[in-house]
């Protein structure tokens, strides 16, 4: 069985040269080095306001070409629990999670570009562009099915 | 009938001599076109083919064997209406049945963007006295049927289409093969095998070029190498606006006939048509990427079949039975380039991309007219080289070159 | 009593039966009708090479009755053959086949015109396999991805081996086999190994084991797609061996296509798997290892051997009981479509034997299709017989363990049979060698150019039957080497439907905004612009549109590309990327701008608003943004300039409130000032619009007062709900885009994409206003110089219609009854009461027009905009 909860999850980008991103301070958040240059800051929704506040601070000394954007409404994201939850993207992904925990991967997922957060062996995050969102809890359901998904209310994202 | 009893030779094998009259570089359907009009009508027949593979190993072999001429500039309408009524005489013109099938093409519009292009590339073909018609979805389904007019369950609604009745599919081959025989018989050199590794100059002019059996000298040459034309430019020290793409292709196994039409869409970028050999024929558009690499991928077939199912339901259960790729020689307008070069005495015949197999015959007997008289005609005076130059490009991207 | 349906009758089925062995068993001889000559075929191969089994099961043409596991219920009829495959008008064609030799249809036809076509249609309508299936439930598959360390395509001994040695090495291991496992060995020792083998590697815990499940192709990475029963597989392993066998030679003599030939391991497969004798007289004839297994099986099942022609090597080994002819060579089978007679030609003399079967194994070839596809450099090697047929068990095994730890064999240069003489090379095709001499006396001298010219290897063998033969009969003839090289190996190297190829494709991807179910609430027709679903209507129109002319109304657009740039290199990043100037934008400021690429060209219009220092706010067009993007990045890294840039489109919702009354509404929702002097046109400056932060921006796009509320994405609702609401008594109505396409046609804007070109300079779209050459550098000005001079051909020009009807979008312009434009744009106009249009024109007799025609419509060409053109309505 697969558990699939929509969560609400703060999504701050760090934009930044890259050796001053090294050293960005995680302030309680999941992070993910999506490229050279940037980096995102990820924790529950309600975190949002302190979690951009502290990642300015540390850029204003560190780079101040940087910049931070909080951009938790662009991005959906939902949790997936259960012994199979890396099936999600076994189906629907080319991506192939490395076996440490937690792992950040990204890559096209159901066709559009997602960020996947492996945490434990039975939890995985996973954040699409806000616009998609429909599409691709549809797609979760659809491609695993076999799988018996069930899909719970919405909550803030526990990392 | 008598055709069958008698007994023919087709191909011949020629011995190379040290020098031409006019040496054409690659033997697909430009380059054996040429050579037969230098015979025909002009009476040159002093002609190499040098191809450094077999004879249509190239595009020739590998297109979707669509003939049409529902083009979208007046300088293009113009050159392919000509090549269209040409190919519907090409079978007895070179004695060789070309197997020209009539098909009619739909060109399907599903959105607001192609719904306009269609009307207007109906409108304009019809000033330009070739018959292509904007059907509603009502006249759409009654051409065609088998579709599925809410595009795969709602996806792309069809709402409109061009059509264009004479629109047809033929034996690519058989152009290659056709061509090749008839200017064998008027005594031109097919020599298959036989790579060009340089083209020689002196003062400024072309001379001849040098092979992989020894150095040819020439009076005029030209290229019609297809796919690797770069290359054949870096020999000549020439500069030409193309890149080459990928363009892939499958077919399905053969099944009795079960669909007449060809159907195109440029907003799926799609298009599938029944050969006559029973096999359904599918191509999309160029891969995205430059390269030479003659491989399938698997995108490719998958996504394809995606959308292929989307317009015809019955597609679904059929069988993928071989893929294939070709080199497309891309303009920047979509738009063929033919001409003189910088290079005196080096004529170029290139940027074919996906409409290069329905312009054969009008592309051979016009370069024919420029190799042997030395001028341009006014019928491909418009697709010169250095027209970017100059901003005087002949747009065709709008009309999603696929095929 | 389980049962298949036969063409109208019941066949009994047994355990293990596939659809040919229960067809077989129940008197069926003949399976299908050959494509060109209509000639009878029957059981053959048995392995799922050659195309003598194909039929029609469950309604799916072209199934291989040999691979296919009989089902209960399941529905069987045989392809081809009018009126049926046992009698068949059509098999007269091979009486008629001096009329019909190879490409005869190229020398034919051609006098008079009228002729082709009619010939066409006949030959269509005979040609052909299967028909096409209708009515079959669509199925919608999904995809499963595995990255084992090492993938094994094919369960056979060496297969098994290599998966097994694997993991048990630790690897994580894929392992797919096409058909059941051990499903096509006759039996014995064989079968049994792989049983065995089979069990231990199901208990590793790393070994995933697919049956039934057929490899596709291998593609660059390695991507190894296969086809399985539930599922398309993705495979991305780090290495690949092959272990796909061998395929039993396909002999080439007189009469080799009678029902009744039978290659060794088919008649083998067919009596110890299904302990069904192929005929009661048998003849044998090969050369290989295994023709004594092959003896032994079929004497085990019924079969009397009545001769066995063997090699001396073999002839002492031969069984007891059976007439062996030592250094026997097969000759001819004689009979009319059924075999009746085998002629033997030994030191002794020519005899003809009389027999109801012949079996025939005179050499194995490599099943390499996938070994030989061109993708270079790939991790793929192959084990077991695929490398050198004619395998003991033992040397397959040891093959198999070797090739998976890095250790395979090397594949040997294939021996080619020797050349053709005479009999069928090809039974998809129905090719015979005589075909072959023909078409190489009539000039195709090259293998690629006799297979397009013969169509051999292109039916549904794909080769694995005739590919040898073709190269044996090219090489025979001498000539350069190339003449005789193979043809290419190209994927799918098993057919595959089309639904399976596209599993998980085919969803429609559309992109929505925060205001989707809000739409829908409110009865919008909903499209599609680019990828995005967009309101084109909530039901009239043209109220929309008066809503906007006369009052004030909003539309949701949220989907116009938007970006953050900031940096300390972001003012020159601007001044060379636009060729408008961007220094002397103070903050609050916006301005129009165009993107042009290194050509001059319009790559797409829309905003830049300063934000001090904060950098800039950039607007694209909703179907440029995604475009862009990259466009910008690229920029930047060519440039090395210390700038960022940030995708805003989807976390910026953005709602329009435009109208005569816009101010009004927005006036009972704020309370920050937006009069015109402390807020005029092209300004933007964040205020607070029912609770929610936004960034208003003084826009003109519709022609009316309009003020664009960017604002966070989560906001979107609250905001859209609260302008409805405060605009209740204003007589407010949202408007979709086709309302747009109204007004913004009134004020002449250019769509881009839609009424520009790909060559579409400034200039002849009537925007040098956006361009300022002095500037020293931007994208685009060294092009823009050059072609200054060279004038432009084409224009694009307002067109003003007479009376009440406009033109239809993509219309032609004429003038004086010729062609010499086109419409791209072109609506209605209620506002000024007549039709209205954009479009291209060129110069006739140097000159462009002043007036033109569209469907005989007359139209001026005016310059400015058709309503408003003063701008008065937009600076209010």
């Amino acid at each position: 069985m697969l558990e699939l909860a929509p969560v609400r999850a703060a999504v701050v980008r760090c934009f930044g040269d890259p050796r001053v991103l090294d050293g960005l301070p995680a302030a309680g958040a999941a992070t993910a080095r999506v490229a050279r240059d940037e980096a995102w800051l990820v924790s529950p929704s309600a975190a949002r306001d302190a979690l951009t506040q502290a990642a300015k601070s540390y850029l204003a000394g560190a780079d101040p070409d940087g910049i931070v954007v909080d951009q938790t409404d662009g991005w959906s994201a939902w949790t997936i629990t259960g012994p199979q939850a890396a099936m999600v993207l076994a189906r629907l992904s080319t991506i192939e999670l490395p076996s440490q925990r937690p792992a950040f991967v990204q890559g096209a997922v159901a066709e559009v570009p997602a960020k996947a957060l492996a945490q434990a062996a039975d939890r995985l995050h996973l954040i699409v562009p806000a616009q998609y969102a429909h599409h691709v809890s549809r797609r979760i359901t659809q491609a695993c099915a076999d799988l018996d998904v069930k899909v719970l209310e919405s909550r803030e994202i526990a990392l | 009938m008598i055709g069958l009893l008698r007994k023919q030779v087709h191909l011949r094998t020629n011995d190379l001599k040290p020098h031409y009259d006019v040496v054409i570089i690659g033997g697909g359907g430009h380059g054996l076109a040429a050579a037969y009009y230098l015979a025909r009508v002009h009476g040159v027949r002093d002609v190499a083919v040098l191809e450094r593979s077999y004879i249509g190993a190239g595009g020739t072999g590998r297109n979707t064997t669509i003939v049409r001429s529902n083009y979208k500039t007046p300088e293009t309408i113009a050159f392919y209406k000509k090549s269209h009524q040409m190919f519907l005489e090409l079978g007895q013109e070179l004695d060789y049945n070309m197997l020209v099938t009539p098909r009619g093409l739909l060109w399907l519009a599903h959105s607001d963007n192609q719904l306009r292009l269609q009307r207007e590339r109906a409108a304009l073909n019809q000033a330009f006295d070739v018959e292509t018609v904007f059907l509603d979805a009502a006249g759409v389904r009654e051409v065609c049927p088998q579709l599925d007019m809410t595009g795969g369950g709602g996806k792309h609604p069809i709402l409109g289409a061009a059509w264009h009745p004479k629109g047809c599919i033929t034996r690519h081959d058989a152009v290659v093969w056709g061509y090749a025989a008839a200017s064998q018989r008027l005594g031109v050199h097919v020599h298959q095998g036989i790579e060009v590794t340089g083209i020689s100059t002196e003062g400024g002019r072309c001379v001849g070029v040098t092979t992989t059996a020894g150095p040819i000298a020439a009076g005029v040459v030209m290229s019609a190498v297809g796919g690797y034309v770069s290359n054949v430019a870096r020999m000549a020290k020439i500069r030409l606006p193309i890149i080459t793409h990928p363009l892939q292709a499958y077919v399905t196994e053969s099944y009795k006939p079960a669909f007449d039409r060809v159907v195109a869409s440029a907003d799926l970028h799609i298009y599938i048509s029944q050969s006559a050999r029973g096999e359904f024929l599918i191509g999309a558009e160029i891969d995205p990427y430059t390269s030479y690499a003659n491989a399938s991928t698997w995108p490719f077939i998958a996504s394809a079949s995606a959308r292929a199912i989307d317009l015809l339901p019955f597609l679904a259960k059929l069988r993928i039975l071989r893929a294939w790729t070709g080199a497309c020689d891309m303009s920047p307008d979509y738009s063929p380039v033919m001409g003189t070069t910088e290079l005196k005495n080096f004529y170029v015949s290139t940027g074919w991309g996906t409409w290069g197999f329905k312009a054969i015959p009008a592309s051979g007997l016009s370069m024919a007219e420029l190799l042997a008289t030395g001028k341009v005609p006014a019928l491909i005076a418009p697709f010169r080289a250095d027209r970017f130059r100059d901003d005087r490009a002949i747009s065709e991207r709008a009309s999603a070159g696929t095929h | 009593m389980s049962s298949i349906e036969f063409e109208g009758r019941a066949v009994e089925l047994k355990p293990g039966d596939s659809v040919a062995s229960a067809l077989f068993r129940a008197g069926v001889r003949i399976f299908s009708r050959s494509f060109k000559f209509h000639r009878p075929r029957g059981l053959y191969c048995l392995t799922g090479d050659c195309p003598n089994c194909l039929v029609t099961v469950d309604g799916e043409p072209a199934m291989r009755a040999c691979c296919t596991p009989a089902q209960p219920g399941q529905r069987v009829r045989r392809d081809m053959g009018w009126p049926s495959a046992s009698f068949d008008v059509f098999s007269v064609f091979w009486l008629l086949r001096w009329l019909l030799p190879v490409g005869f249809y190229y020398k034919t036809f051609l006098h008079p015109r009228s002729l082709w076509p009619v010939m066409d249609k006949l030959i269509r309508r005979v040609a052909g396999l299967g028909e096409v299936p209708r009515d079959l439930p669509h199925v919608h598959r999904e995809t499963w991805h595995h990255h084992p360390d090492l993938l094994v395509i094919g369960g056979g001994v060496a297969g098994l081996s290599a998966a097994l040695a694997a993991a048990k090495a630790g690897q994580s291991v894929v392992l797919a086999e096409e058909h059941g496992f051990g499903e096509k060995l006759a039996g014995g020792e064989t079968k049994n190994r792989v049983q065995s083998l089979l069990a231990e590697l199901r208990a590793q815990p790393k070994a995933t084991v697919l049956e039934r499940a057929a490899a596709v192709g291998i593609f660059e990475g390695p991507l190894v797609p296969i086809d399985g029963p539930d599922f398309l597989h993705y495979a991305h392993p780090a290495r690949v061996v092959v272990a796909t066998g061998a395929v039993e030679r396909h002999a080439v003599f007189p009469g080799n296509d009678l029902i009744g030939v039978w290659l060794g391991r088919g008649a083998a497969r067919l009596a110890g798997a299904h302990g069904i004798a192929p005929g009661a007289r048998v003849v044998f004839a090969g050369d290989t290892a295994e023709s004594l297994e092959h003896l032994t099986v079929l004497r085990a099942n019924g079969a009397q051997v009545v001769l066995a022609a063997l090699p001396a090597s073999l002839a002492s080994r031969a069984p007891t009981g059976v007439r062996v002819v030592v250094g026997g060579k097969l000759v001819a089978a004689r009979g009319r479509s059924r075999v009746r007679a085998a002629v033997v030609e030994s030191p002794a003399g020519r005899e003809a034997i009389s027999c109801d079967a012949l079996v025939v194994s005179v050499g194995l070839d490599p099943r390499d299709g996938l070994l030989r596809q061109p993708v270079p450099g790939l991790a793929v090697v192959g084990a077991g017989e695929v490398v050198r047929p004619g395998m003991t068990v033992a040397e397959a095994e040891d093959s198999g363990r070797r090739a998976a730890v890095g250790r395979a064999d090397v594949t040997g240069d294939r021996d080619l049979p020797g050349a053709p003489q005479a009999g069928f090379v090809c039974l998809c095709e129905d090719i015979s060698a005589g075909d072959l001499e023909q078409a190489w006396a009539e000039g195709y001298r090259s293998t690629e150019i006799l297979k397009r010219y013969s169509t051999v290897t292109m039916g549904p063998c794909q080769g694995a039957m005739c590919h040898a033969h073709l190269r044996a009969f090219a090489k025979a003839k001498g000539g350069p080497t190339w003449t005789s090289g193979p043809t290419t190996a190209r994927p799918p190297i098993r057919p595959i439907r089309l639904e399976d190829a596209a599993a998980g494709l085919g969803h429609l991807i559309d992109m929505r905004t925060a205001l989707h179910e809000r739409h829908l609430a409110a009865g919008a027709a909903m499209e599609l612009a680019g990828p995005w679903s967009r309101p084109q209507t909530y039901g009239d129109t043209l109220a929309e549109y008066w809503a906007v002319r006369r009052g004030v109304s909003i539309m949701d657009v949220s989907t116009l590309g938007k970006f953050l740039l900031a940096g300390r290199d972001a003012t020159e990043f601007l001044e060379r990327l636009y060729p408008c100037h961007v220094r002397d934008l103070t903050e609050g400021r916006l301005r129009y701008a165009i993107a042009l690429n290194e050509g001059g060209y319009v790559l797409d219009d829309g905003l830049i608003g300063s934000l001090g220092t904060a950098g800039y706010y950039l607007t694209f067009t909703s179907s440029g943004a995604e475009g862009i993007e990259s466009w910008l990045r690229d920029w930047i890294e060519t440039w090395k300039l210390r700038v960022h840039v940030v995708n805003q489109t989807v976390p910026q919702g953005a709602i329009n409130v435009a109208g005569p009354r816009a101010r009004d509404l927005l006036q009972r929702l704020t309370r920050d000032a937006i009069d015109n002097q402390t807020f005029p046109y092209s300004r933007h400056k964040e205020i607070t619009v029912a609770g929610i932060t936004c960034r208003a921006l003084r826009v003109g796009f519709v022609g009316e007062l309009s003020i664009e509320l960017h604002h966070s994405r989560s906001d979107s609702v609250k905001l859209w709900d609260a302008l409805l609401e405060a605009g209740r008594e204003l007589d407010i109505k949202p408007h979709g885009m086709d309302a747009l396409r109204m007004l913004r046609l009134e004020k002449g804007h250019i769509l881009i994409g839609q009424d520009t070109d790909f060559d579409s300079t400034p200039a002849k779209l009537g925007l040098e206003f956006a361009v300022k050459m002095d500037k020293p550098y931007f994208i685009g000005k060294p092009a823009l110089q050059r072609i200054a001079s060279t004038g432009m051909e084409q224009k694009f020009v307002a067109v003003a219609f007479e009376g009440p009807k406009a033109p239809f979008e993509g219309a032609a312009l004429m003038l004086d009854g010729s062609h010499i434009g086109n419409l791209t744009s072109a609506r209605f106009s209620p506002v000024l009461g007549h039709g209205i249009g954009l479009g291209w024109v060129r110069r006739r007799n140097g000159q462009f027009p002043t007036a033109v025609e569209a469907v005989g419509v007359p139209g001026k060409i005016i310059h400015g905009p058709f309503y408003d053109p003063k701008g008065d309505k937009l600076r209010a």
